[in-house]
């Protein structure tokens, strides 16, 4: 069930009123919530939802387990097992065709060849958000950070709430496990904030990701060789909005129905595009997914505790496996790699650059003419820089994203002859394409705080002022966008 | 409990009764008035927002009729389904009459229109040259290695329909 549908626009109504007819009844509301969210995942395929319920018992047994022993070994070898039937799930659905396929080109390649176990396997939606969801929960029980759950319930809708659970944000056990324990609660400021943020993810989902990908990136993406340069520029340009609009606009949504139900989502996107370095961009895009690759990956590694090479050595593996997560084939391996070598290279140059110099430290330019003059030189300085360093950025995601949306390593490196051999005429460069492009990179400018800031305008609003701002904003959003309902891009990771 | 057993335990068993200190006990009482009011509100706010979704629904139903038929033509392996379908396509005619779907087409139009627009629309409508703006995007314009060898003549100047008329028709 997508959100952008009348199915869901229908379901979502009544999981809302009875779950609120059930508030006084925690139990009955949590069981119902977690009928909801099957019955919202078991609409693609019923069968899916015998893997999701394997899935939150086997975290949910991990966790029970953990809490009856103190023994260090026994607690290390429980949470191995639990962490290791996760990704055996998730390898056998994602990485099965992906690896015995790599197998097979490296036994052909040695003239080896042998007959190999294929098998057609269907990847369920959402597998990789929830199994993230799955294995953090058990690492921290098995850290202390939490207490495990006395509840399958709690911990069978914690890994299956729908409005997370196929395209995130990955919701941590420590932040919504507490929230199910408490009695429900909706003020104002949440139900304002969530109408605005389904209003703003319709509109980026709907309209931006959709009229970018069906009238320009999915035809200079399906064959780069045939398009002119400034077109393969602008379709790069405009599959960085589509994947962020595509994206965050399900975030928004998943945030703002959430916060209808009475839980509250942390922010999953915070104006990427305007990051200064790739690593504020990793603070602000996906934000759960950095935070778990940080505190599931990088930090048990080591981080940056061992000194320079290892700490790059962390690096590039985080954002590797971070590249496979996302899907089974090569091209999300570079893209991991790029990330994680531009990540590398970053903090290199900040410690060269951050080696005591021999130079007298300046602390000021006094309050004076000249000083004056120089204050404002050297932050006019500060602005060009950042702003060099914002296009720079933004120019290396863009870079990546070529092998993140080709179809395989070939039509990417045709994709990146077409830009270096610059040629051509621009085709698809029309005004509503450049204007939708423009428009979106610099709403990345706005205030951050911007959509609160209209939210709380909206908080003293009665039903009749809510429910007119929701129907013409869906029916603005309806007209304007374009036939039909692709489905999200997260959707296949 | 007989109430002499009750009595003795309450007034002569030598146990002083709990006393709860003034503060504590408006504390508590606060606690309790508190929750209550929570209560009360997440059930106002509850009210509220069924009633805006049913709200936006019906203003939905009211403008955007035509996406109510698409939608039942869906549910046409549904037993119900042709009474849903005839229902919706005479609510939709309904709709129609009263041109409450008007918004929607209007809207429609104008994005299909801007959708097509080129570089040497907007010029046109800016009043700016329109030899001086950049062919990119324009199907009418005529270039000789990305130069302009001459004013890109106006749709209707070539005998063609004019590119918005043709959007309007639904032919484009």
């Amino acid at each position: 069930m997508l959100f952008p549908t009348l199915n869901f626009a229908l379901f979502f109504m009544v999981v809302f009123a009875i779950s609120w007819e059930l508030k006084d009844r925690e139990e009955f509301r949590k069981a119902f919530l977690l009928g909801a969210s099957y019955f919202f995942y078991g609409y693609w395929d019923w069968r899916f939802t015998a893997l999701l319920a394997g899935s939150s018992l086997i975290n949910y047994a991990a966790g029970r387990f953990l809490s009856l022993t103190d023994d260090d070994r026994q607690r290390r070898i429980l949470v191995a097992t639990a962490v290791a039937l996760n990704l055996s799930i998730l390898g056998l659905f994602k990485y099965y065709g992906f690896f015995l396929d790599s197998l097979a080109d490296v036994l052909l390649a040695m003239r080896w060849e042998r007959d190999l176990p294929f098998m057609e396997i269907v990847l369920p939606v959402g597998i990789s958000f929830f199994t993230f969801q799955g294995i953090s929960y058990v690492v921290d029980v098995y850290r202390r950070d939490i207490p495990a759950a006395d509840s399958a319930l709690d911990i069978f809708l914690y890994i299956s709430f729908f409005p997370q659970l196929v395209a995130g944000p990955i919701v941590r056990a420590a932040h919504f496990l507490p929230q199910l324990n408490q009695k429900p609660q909706l003020e104002r400021s949440m139900v304002s904030l969530g109408i605005v943020l389904i209003l703003i993810g319709l509109f980026k989902k709907m309209v931006i990701a959709n009229y970018l990908a069906s009238e320009l990136v999915d035809t200079v993406f399906f064959d780069p060789s045939v398009h002119s340069s400034p077109d393969l520029l602008l379709a790069l340009y405009g599959y960085a909005v589509q994947i962020y609009c595509d994206f965050s606009g399900y975030s928004d949504i998943a945030i703002g129905v959430a916060a209808l139900l009475g839980y509250r989502f942390k922010w999953n996107f915070n104006q990427p595009y305007r990051a200064a370095s790739l690593r504020e961009f990793w603070h602000r895009w996906h934000i759960s997914l950095s935070e778990w690759l940080r505190d599931y990956l990088y930090k048990p590694l080591g981080g940056s505790r061992h000194g320079g090479l290892k700490t790059y050595r962390n690096l590039m593996l985080t954002m590797f496996l971070g590249g496979i997560w996302h899907g089974a084939a090569w091209t999300f391996v570079m893209w991991g790699l790029i990330h994680g070598s531009v990540l590398a290279a970053e903090r290199l140059l900040a410690s060269i650059r951050s080696a005591p110099a021999p130079a007298v430290a300046i602390v000021g330019f006094g309050h004076g003419a000249t000083g004056q003059l120089l204050s404002a030189g050297s932050a006019g300085q500060h602005i060009f820089s950042r702003v060099v360093r914002i296009f720079m950025t933004f120019n290396i995601v863009c870079f990546a994203w070529i092998f993140f949306r080709a179809e395989n390593f070939a039509f990417a490196l045709d994709y990146l002859n077409g830009l270096i051999d610059w040629n051509g005429e621009a085709q698809f460069a029309g005004p509503f394409l450049v204007v939708l492009i423009g428009a979106s990179l610099a709403c990345h400018f706005l205030p951050e705080t911007m959509v609160e800031h209209v939210a709380r305008r909206l908080e003293w609003l009665g039903p009749i002022g809510l429910g007119l701002i929701l129907g013409f904003g869906v029916l603005l959003i309806e007209a304007v966008a374009p036939e039909g309902v692709a489905p999200f891009i997260y959707f296949q990771f | 409990m007989s109430f002499a057993l009750e009595f003795r335990k309450n007034h002569l068993s030598g146990r002083a009764a709990p006393v709860i200190a003034p503060a504590k006990r408006r504390r508590a009482r606060s606690k309790s008035a508190d929750r209550k009011a929570v209560n009360a509100a997440t059930s106002i706010s509850g009210r509220q927002v069924a009633r805006a979704l049913m709200i936006a629904g019906l203003i939905l139903a009211v403008f955007n009729s035509s996406a109510l038929v698409q939608y039942t033509h869906r549910l046409s392996d549904n037993v119900l389904g042709p009474e849903i379908i005839i229902a919706s396509e005479k609510w939709h005619a309904l709709m129609e009459t009263g041109r409450m779907t008007e918004i929607s087409h209007r809207i429609r139009t104008a994005v299909a229109t801007a959708r097509t627009s080129s570089w040497h629309d907007i010029g046109e409508n800016l009043g700016l040259d329109v030899r001086q703006i950049s062919q990119s995007g324009e199907p009418n314009s005529q270039s000789n290695n990305g130069i302009i060898t001459s004013a890109p003549q106006r749709p209707d100047e070539r005998g063609e329909q004019p590119l918005r008329s043709s959007i309007a028709d639904g032919s484009s």
